[in-house]
């Protein structure tokens, strides 16, 4: 069995106190590797990454593998809190992949942020004024870097990381009206793709926890609003 | 012009709240209730959630306001899902 903890939205400050929970040493024991799905931080800067990174070093040498959220980038300096929590020993993706051994078994991640657009019936078209195009392009750009990368994972469980939301399910709860600003089936199309057997993702606080894509891999919302808890804590069992 | 006549100071509120240096925090909503700016959504510290009543106060001066945003909890039992 692989223990998959994920979390996101954390949105780490300078006047943040035990962001993942009083006792993150207890990852150790729960969990193989923990997720981080984006909004690391608040404004996104890199003294904002330093109490993160700063958090997690009494686990430091675990398995933590992330990727940024829209919070990330509010002060221009996502390559700033890429590069602070890398130093911290995180594993960020940015349209890349990650395989970590877990007893032997191969248990690969892609990550990318993800951007919105929304879902069938009610979403964004690559048309019209070139703002629009670029926002549409920009979603589509990085779900493909996760189709990519999902595609070319050599693992035995494979797992797909994002900020943004790849289904509505998850949604649930938050105004319709937004869902467009809050993930795109793009992704959902790059997960079914390559058959993850995971998706974990963040950004909807409002949402629920449990979802599916359309061909049935388990997605989980673990922004920590929705959880409530430390952290999502997901068994998996890799194929024979 | 009276609160209930100026749908816009709420929403104005609300964009100062989210960009303001204090609190960087999107989950927040604004609505006039009675006469007052009511103000509800969570945000991730007690620092930022006391932010929030600085900044309304600073930009409706005496026009009265209510804050309602909680902390968010993360202190819930960590429980296991089997997937499989």
């Amino acid at each position: 069995v692989i223990r998959v903890a994920a979390v996101g939205d954390l949105h780490v400050g300078r006047d943040s106190h035990c962001p993942l929970g009083t006792e993150p040493e207890r990852l150790l024991d729960d969990a193989d590797l923990l997720l981080l799905a984006g909004d690391l931080t608040r404004v996104g800067t890199a003294d904002e990454a330093e109490v993160l990174a700063a958090a997690l070093a009494c686990i430091r040498g675990f398995p933590v593998v992330g990727v940024l959220g829209n919070h990330d980038h509010a002060s221009d300096a996502g390559s700033e809190v890429v590069s602070t929590m890398r130093a911290g020993g995180v594993v960020m993706l940015e349209g890349d992949t990650t395989v970590v051994s877990v007893d032997g078994v191969r248990v690969g991640v892609a990550g990318t942020k993800g951007f919105g657009g929304g879902f069938p019936g009610a979403c964004a078209t690559d048309f019209g004024e070139a703002e629009m195009r670029l926002f549409v392009q920009h979603s589509h750009a990085l779900a493909d870097t996760l189709a990519v990368g999902l595609g070319s994972l050599d693992a035995d469980v494979r797992i797909a990381l994002t900020h943004y939301a790849p289904i509505e399910k998850t949604l649930k709860g938050e105004r319709p009206e937004i869902y467009p600003l809050l993930g795109s089936y793009f992704l959902a199309e790059a997960v079914d793709g390559a058959g993850a057997h995971l998706a974990i993702h963040g950004h909807a606080h409002h949402g629920c926890e449990r979802g599916v894509t359309p061909l049935g891999t388990p997605v989980r919302n673990v922004a920590q609003p929705v959880l409530g808890r430390p952290y999502g804590l997901y068994y998996l069992e890799p194929e024979e | 012009m009276s609160d209930a006549l100026d749908p816009y100071i709420a929403v104005h509120l609300r964009e100062r709240l989210v960009t303001d240096a204090r609190i960087g925090e999107q989950d927040l909503q604004t609505e006039i209730v009675a006469g007052a700016v009511v103000i509800t959504g969570e945000v991730g510290t007690e620092e930022r959630r006391t932010a929030v009543s600085e900044v309304a106060a600073e930009a409706l001066g005496d026009r009265p306001h209510r804050n309602l945003v909680t902390v968010v909890r993360s202190d819930g039992a960590v429980q296991r899902e089997e997937m499989s």
